[in-house]
């Protein structure tokens, strides 16, 4: 029995990952809504795409100052973006070369940097993250992560440096954020699928990597939009009338979570823990009502599990 | 009346399928190449996706950066290629280089090491290069690209000018230019920025730089010419097409209209538009409501489900209405979520006749 308090203690930060259209945001969200509801300071921190994280808070576009969310909560909610070259901006400041930094951006040296070293933006947003984390601002940090393959080789980028760059700042950067990531009360990484195949092998996948390259702490797997199929609808079903297109429908919509359930039980065989589950809703975006929903339906499901 | 998906299978010699993740783009992208094959076509699919997401559709595993052929009854073929960018790295070096000393000093530089390891970004400096081999391949005559999701697209659309620009770069000149001997070339600013470059990446790293820079010298023109190339053919809307994979869903809209914009941005426009994964209820412009609960029992267990999915069909043709309007792309199909996922060719094979109508 884990409460929902416990979950958030158990990590500074929360990196919520997962393959495009898995619906890594919208759980960020809905984590990031039940935090702030059960009384915590949290932010949430967009890594990249297009500010989806704050549109169910009517908010359009996230800029690098922290925006508050309105929320009728216990807690409070902040978001911000964080692109790549803010992060370098923090970074050049943060070593006195604030002067120099627009001029490495506008003569197109950042580029020549990343080029040469790929993934030094990479590091330095998960260094400026890990400075969000120790300056103790928020109780929480969820962190809505780039799409999957992306977000392995964010998460890698320090081993990588750390074997590049074999002395000075990026060294010294690489093996802090490698620390930092091997530190389980500082991050854990909440991975995010849909009960198909393609998604959960690929968090299966993810899951090793994670596990096996980074050493990064693994929260709950969260799967995402699970039918459920009723044994009276089954029934009722079968006496319908099979002419009509809705039939169909219906008989399609049990077939989706009869897969589902097959898939769910794959994914807990190959890496031994029960996911958390989120409900599917028929919607096309996410609506406050739909958040939060979602946000209770997440809590519900910390608290049911062991 | 011609149907502009027929017309783009028939003629292009390239179609690059752009799109948010999840969408079904890379099953589109393989079904673009049967559709193609069914259509007499010699067909390759390329994806530079790093998730191996083709060769999970097709059920093949352990297809490295050769070139596959796919058992198809068609008139054409196809045949799918994955991207390994480590490989075709090699390949272009071993291709390109000027000596065997200069491809051994490249392949032994820390910096090339860990960029073919698989840092962001990189499958992208590739992606042009291969495009263009097969592009030049006699055994094709059209080339299908899965593009990372739409972000990375990007990526991938620079990709081709991104080596060349580099080496015009006035801080690649500046750090080449004492192994070139004219010093009196160097830029002051580019001098300071490299100098600053050193401060905040570590002076070692900056070697390594310009070590792997430098083991590139001579073969800039080749790059530059190459990458030229490749530009001017998907600049060519007679010989490339830009396919836009969406779902019927308001943030797939958003993401397919910021990717309208920046085609627009590089002087290039979507001319195909598919909405994927869709609703079979949403499907086509039938009436739902009449529909209604099929067990004729409004308060029976059916009731609530039924008007659930009619919701959710009602909201997918809206958002793919949004789509049409908000990318300025015609529908040029919906299509209709399959009956069981996308796993193997014969799933495939079902969504190419989804998509020849």
């Amino acid at each position: 029995m884990v409460t929902f308090d416990e979950f958030c203690e158990a990590s500074r930060v929360v990196l919520v990952a997962g393959k495009g259209g898995v619906g890594k945001t919208t759980v960020g969200v809905a984590l990031a809504d039940a935090a702030a509801r059960a009384g915590r300071n949290v932010l949430l921190v967009e890594l990249e795409g297009h500010s989806d994280a704050g549109r169910s808070f009517g908010v359009d576009t996230l800029g690098y100052e922290p925006a508050a969310l309105d929320l009728d909560a216990a807690g409070s909610l902040a978001a911000r973006h964080l692109a790549p070259d803010d992060a370098l901006l923090d970074y050049l400041g943060g070593h006195g070369l604030l002067a120099t930094a627009g001029r490495l951006l506008t003569s197109g040296a950042v580029d020549v940097i990343s080029t040469a070293a790929p993934g030094i933006r990479d590091l330095l947003g998960l260094g400026k993250i890990r400075s969000l984390a120790t300056e103790g601002d928020h109780d929480l940090i969820v962190v809505d992560a780039p799409a999957s393959g992306h977000a392995r080789s964010f998460l890698t980028a320090p081993t990588y440096l750390a074997e590049t760059a074999s002395s000075g700042p990026i060294r010294e950067q690489a093996v802090a954020a490698q620390a930092f990531l091997r530190d389980p009360a500082a991050i854990r990484v909440v991975l995010v699928t849909l009960a198909e195949e393609t998604p959960v092998n690929e968090t299966i996948e993810t899951a090793f990597t994670l596990d096996d390259e980074v050493g990064v702490a693994l929260g709950p797997v969260v799967v995402n939009a699970v039918r459920s199929a009723p044994d009276d609808v089954r029934a009722a079903l079968d006496g319908a009338d099979p002419d009509l297109a809705v039939h169909d429908a219906v008989a399609r919509h049990l077939a989706v979570a009869d897969r589902q359930r097959m898939q769910i039980r794959r994914l807990t065989d190959e890496t031994g823990l029960a996911p958390l589950e989120l409900p599917w809703r028929p919607m096309v975006e996410l609506t406050p009502q739909r958040r939060t929903e979602l946000a209770d339906a997440l809590v519900a499901a910390v608290e049911a599990s062991s | 009346m011609t149907d502009t998906l027929h017309t783009a299978l028939d003629d292009r010699s390239v179609v690059v399928c752009l799109g948010p993740g999840g969408v079904g783009k890379t099953t589109t992208a393989a079904a673009i190449g049967v559709a193609a094959a069914r259509r007499g076509r010699r067909a390759v699919v390329l994806t530079i996706d790093p998730a191996r997401r083709l060769a999970d559709a097709l059920g093949l595993d352990g297809i490295s950066d050769g070139v596959r052929e796919i058992d198809l009854d068609a008139t054409g073929s196809l045949h799918i290629a994955m991207l390994d960018p480590g490989a075709t790295f090699d390949d272009v070096i071993a291709e390109h280089a000027t000596s065997p000393a200069q491809t051994e000093r490249i392949l032994a530089n820390r910096i090339y090491r860990n960029l073919t390891a698989g840092l962001s970004g990189v499958s992208e400096y590739m992606a042009s290069e291969r495009l263009r081999a097969l592009h030049l391949d006699d055994r094709f005559d059209l080339v299908v690209i899965d593009t990372p999701p739409s972000r990375h697209a990007f990526d991938f659309l620079d990709g081709p000018g991104r080596l060349a620009r580099f080496v015009d770069h006035p801080i690649y000149r500046s750090v080449l230019a004492p192994r070139r001997g004219v010093l009196r070339a160097v830029n002051a600013t580019a001098r300071l920025v490299v100098r600053t470059i050193a401060r905040v990446v570590g002076a070692d790293l900056v070697d390594d730089a310009v070590g792997f820079f430098a083991a590139f010298e001579g073969m800039d023109t080749g790059f530059r010419d190459r990458a030229a190339e490749v530009e001017a053919l998907l600049a060519d809307t007679t010989r490339t097409s830009f396919l836009l994979v969406g779902s019927a869903r308001l943030d797939a809209a958003r993401e397919l209209r910021w990717i309208g914009d920046n085609l627009a941005g590089r002087d290039l426009a979507a001319d195909l538009l598919v909405v994927n994964r869709v609703s079979p209820l949403a499907v086509g412009t039938g009436d739902m409501t009449a529909a209604t609960d099929p067990s004729g029992d409004a308060d029976g267990p059916l009731a609530p489900v039924v008007a659930e999915l009619v919701r959710f069909a009602e909201a997918e043709r809206h958002a793919i209405g949004v789509i049409a309007e908000t990318t300025g792309v015609d529908v040029t199909r919906v299509v209709a979520e399959q009956a069981t996922p996308v796993a193997d060719l014969d799933g495939v094979v079902s969504v190419a006749e989804a998509l020849l109508g």
